[in-house]
């Protein structure tokens, strides 16, 4: 079974891409940040869910979606980055220590992977992953991949 | 010659001030014990007045600051700083320690989330000092500096009017003389309604000495005024 959790912030605003990019962008463009969590499990999902609300979430300034669809709406698109497969990802390995510690056999995850999902907001027309892509991602340990790409 | 008093510090991995800390701590007459979560047992806390959870960056902040942390005392010791507390001890946390008590829920509700600036904020910052009542405060001025260096330091609650309600309580015991982050109400510190755990974003581990002063001539105090707030509750265990 698969589940995929994403938290995002209560309080924060949108901010401007322009703190996110090297270069000048000609037309104004915001973006929002969120952390996904997608979990591939076998045995108790609301044993999972609840060990996720309770190790993974802020319930004072954040929220939990595990709904799998987008926690915003309106966004032109939107790029999730994560660690490579075989890249060490200390949160990643964090998590799974500590789950194996606590699961009480209730539940077990088969595998993790945690991806920073960025909600980019602005004209499609004119707002393109490129520079994104370039300024964001390392390709030496990233993956990543964009949805909601304007035809 | 009197036994002094014992402070017991928790270590994380991460964790990067609790030696300056324990050397503040004697400074003042505190014999300090530095133990890792790893091996802490509720047993350390039977001859212990002082409980200190200090700063740095446990977990490496991952998911969160200090979640892993809470998760960690939690697993390990149960409700034992809690029960320590209720049975008169006096627990402290600086910066990532205030963070960790804010999580474990032994303060006021709340939560230190991101600067304002999403930038890690590194100065030295006045602070006021908003209650008379604090075993850890009594011998500072109403007005002085210590330094800060945070990146999630903003202190929110659920509702705005939690944190005016801390002020108007005296919860909350220190605020920025600036807007530092963002924190709601300016606020720098929490105690608990028992007045026995302070929780603060500020480092007064790091101003011991005038000479860690920014001025060099810095002379309006014998000390730096981190050490007031250690002789503080090192004046209160002792009483």
């Amino acid at each position: 079974m698969q589940l995929v959790a994403e938290v995002s912030p209560r309080l924060a605003e949108p901010k401007s891409c322009q703190g996110l990019l090297y270069e000048p962008l000609s037309k104004p463009q915001t973006y929002r940040q969120t952390q996904r969590y997608l979990l591939k499990f076998t045995g108790d999902e609301a044993f999972l869910t609840e060990f996720i609300r309770k190790v993974l979430v802020d319930d004072v300034c954040q929220d939990l979606s595990v709904s799998g669809d987008p926690v915003y709406e309106g966004s032109a698109f939107h790029l999730d980055y994560g660690m490579k497969p075989g890249a060490l990802d200390h949160e990643k390995e964090t998590i799974l220590n500590y789950h194996s510690e606590v699961a009480e056999g209730r539940f077990e995850i088969e595998s993790l992977k945690i991806y920073k999902r960025l909600y980019i907001f602005g004209d499609p027309s004119e707002t393109s992953p490129e520079p994104f892509i370039k300024d964001i991602v390392n390709p030496a340990i990233h993956t990543w991949s964009v949805t909601d790409v304007p035809a | 010659m009197a036994t002094r008093p014992n402070a017991l510090l928790l270590k994380f991995p991460g964790t990067n001030a609790d030696e300056e800390t324990a050397r503040a701590l004697r400074e003042v007459g505190f014999e300090t014990r530095t133990v890792p979560i790893t091996r802490v047992t509720v047993e350390d806390f039977a001859d212990t007045q002082l409980g200190v959870l200090s700063g740095g960056f446990s977990y490496g902040d991952y998911v969160m600051a200090a979640r892993f942390a809470q998760l960690e005392i939690e697993r390990r010791l149960g409700d034992t700083l809690t029960t320590f507390r209720d049975k008169g001890g006096h627990l402290l946390g600086i910066c990532n320690g205030f963070q960790t008590l804010m999580r474990l829920g032994i303060l006021p509700p709340g939560s230190l989330v991101d600067n304002v600036s999403e930038r890690f904020v590194c100065k030295w910052v006045p602070l006021e000092k908003k209650v008379s009542d604090s075993p850890f405060l009594h011998t500072l001025p109403e007005g002085f500096e210590l330094p800060i260096a945070h990146g999630e330091g903003r202190l929110v609650t659920k509702d705005p009017a939690d944190a005016e309600t801390y002020m108007k309580d005296g919860l909350a015991a220190l605020t920025y003389g600036e807007d530092v982050n963002g924190s709601y109400q300016q606020i720098a510190s929490l105690q608990d309604t028992q007045r026995r755990v302070l929780g603060l974003m500020p480092h007064p581990e790091r101003f011991i000495y005038r000479e860690q002063h920014y001025d060099r001539d810095w002379q309006q105090a014998e000390h730096g005024w981190g050490y007031y707030l250690f002789q503080s509750i090192y004046q209160t265990v002792t009483a």
